[in-house]
């Protein structure tokens, strides 16, 4: 879904992930606004009965930041993969540097709670506490998180936007950090700074 | 000129760089897109030096490499290289891997040996694509190693790349890409870790900043 994978909720209803992909454009499943692409990247939105609206993106997802999400999703289905290793890359006999390898995919649902981020799975559950992620890497599909002496963790999201999610952990570790005394966090890569 | 005894680095010849550069344009042309390029005379004619553009989309790594007229070493993150086709394109054309979740200190020296070998190294500050077209901050990282080194630094702007493929699109729609190679900045040379202090990378990201901001930062979106 592409607008849906910008905007993470109806900027008409506040509804996280209803937007469907539509025979033209995305529409949401809650209040039935429509979502196009407009001219270069402005997104048109057309509420039921109203006049369409064209906006810069910049602009609707400013528009979302304003008011809270109506029943902000808690949980998300996602595809977990982690990284333990890093394979040397060469070319011509010249080290480049490192990549990493991922490990088998493993569907399960991921929380956020106040001190941790929890994947449950059939095999099992995996919590990760907030005071060791060393960085929040959003991709445009996934979230990575680096855990301190642990492995790089994607997450692939099949339900939820990785947008939104990121920001979520990003705002439950700078709480962490506040509460702790350590200040604001300056960057979130390739390490958490404190500025 | 090499740094601590590295291997130099064997990539395409310059006539097999420059056939993949036409066939980057051609094929832009060809699916309907236009490039416009203005500042070329910006960028050193040999000699160590950084461009820093800012990162809208996927088209512009490949589209200024295709026009610069030297070759251009891009830092470019380290899942590319795990793609076997593709990985090796992009360490053939002088490409390297940056690991983005952690400080990545090969890839930093990677960057200084091409610097050291006289390359044009092509680095985004950001670290990633924007998603709303808004200039995004700059990586810590990349501000302390332009003043490690000391090289003409040439911003490059990139209009309109955006509009064209959205990071939230799958494809791109062709049309009117713009980059600008603005006049090299000159950053002292502080080779000393304690003399990288905050004042002096915050003065190259103002000047950065100030170089790649485009219409909707200036405009307080």
């Amino acid at each position: 879904m592409p607008i849906g994978d910008l905007l993470y909720a109806c900027v008409e209803c506040r509804t996280e992930g209803s937007l469907r992909r539509a025979k033209r454009g995305e529409v949401c499943d809650r209040c039935g606004t429509r979502y196009t692409r407009a001219d270069g990247a402005l997104i048109r939105c057309e509420r039921p009965g109203q006049e369409p609206e064209v906006k810069h993106p910049a602009e609707w997802l400013d528009h979302l930041h304003e008011q809270p999400l109506h029943h902000p999703a808690t949980t998300a289905a996602v595809t977990l993969r982690c990284a333990s290793e890093y394979k040397p890359y060469t070319h011509a006999g010249v080290l480049l540097g490192f990549i990493e390898e991922l490990g088998p995919p493993e569907e399960g649902t991921l929380e956020l709670g106040p001190e941790s981020i929890v994947f449950r799975s059939a095999t099992g559950e995996r919590r990760w506490p907030l005071d060791a992620l060393t960085a929040v890497q959003p991709t445009t599909g996934t979230l990575n998180l680096k855990v301190r002496n642990g492995p790089l963790i994607a997450l692939r999201f099949r339900t939820g936007s990785p947008l939104l999610w990121e920001e979520r952990v990003k705002n439950a570790i700078q709480e962490r950090f506040a509460a702790a005394g350590r200040g604001d966090i300056a960057e979130y890569l390739p390490r958490i700074v404190c500025g | 000129m090499r740094v601590n005894g590295a291997t130099p680095f064997k990539g395409a010849p310059r006539w097999e760089y420059d056939l993949y550069c036409r066939l980057v344009r051609t094929a832009w042309k060809a699916a309907g897109g236009s490039l416009h390029v203005s500042g070329l005379e910006n960028i050193p004619p040999e000699g160590p030096c950084f461009l820093i553009p800012n990162h809208q989309s996927y088209l512009e790594p490949l589209l200024i490499a295709s026009v610069v007229p030297r070759m251009v070493h891009p830092m470019a993150k380290s899942g590319q290289f795990a793609m076997p086709v593709l990985g090796r394109l992009l360490s053939r054309v002088y490409g390297f891997p940056v690991r983005r979740h952690q400080v990545d200190a090969q890839a930093a020296r990677t960057a200084l040996r091409r610097l050291a070998s006289d390359a044009a190294v092509m680095i985004f500050p950001e670290g990633e694509r924007t998603w709303d077209g808004r200039l995004q901050p700059f990586r810590i990282g990349v501000l302390r190693l332009i003043l490690k080194v000391g090289v003409p630094v040439v911003p490059v702007r990139v209009d309109n790349a955006y509009d064209l493929w959205p990071r939230w699109e799958r494809l791109p729609r062709p049309g009117p890409l713009h980059l600008t190679f603005k006049p090299p900045l000159h950053f002292p040379k502080l080779e000393r870790r304690s003399e990288r202090t905050r004042a002096a990378v915050d003065d190259v990201r103002r000047q950065l900043s100030a170089a790649l901001a485009g219409p909707l930062d200036q405009r307080g979106l």
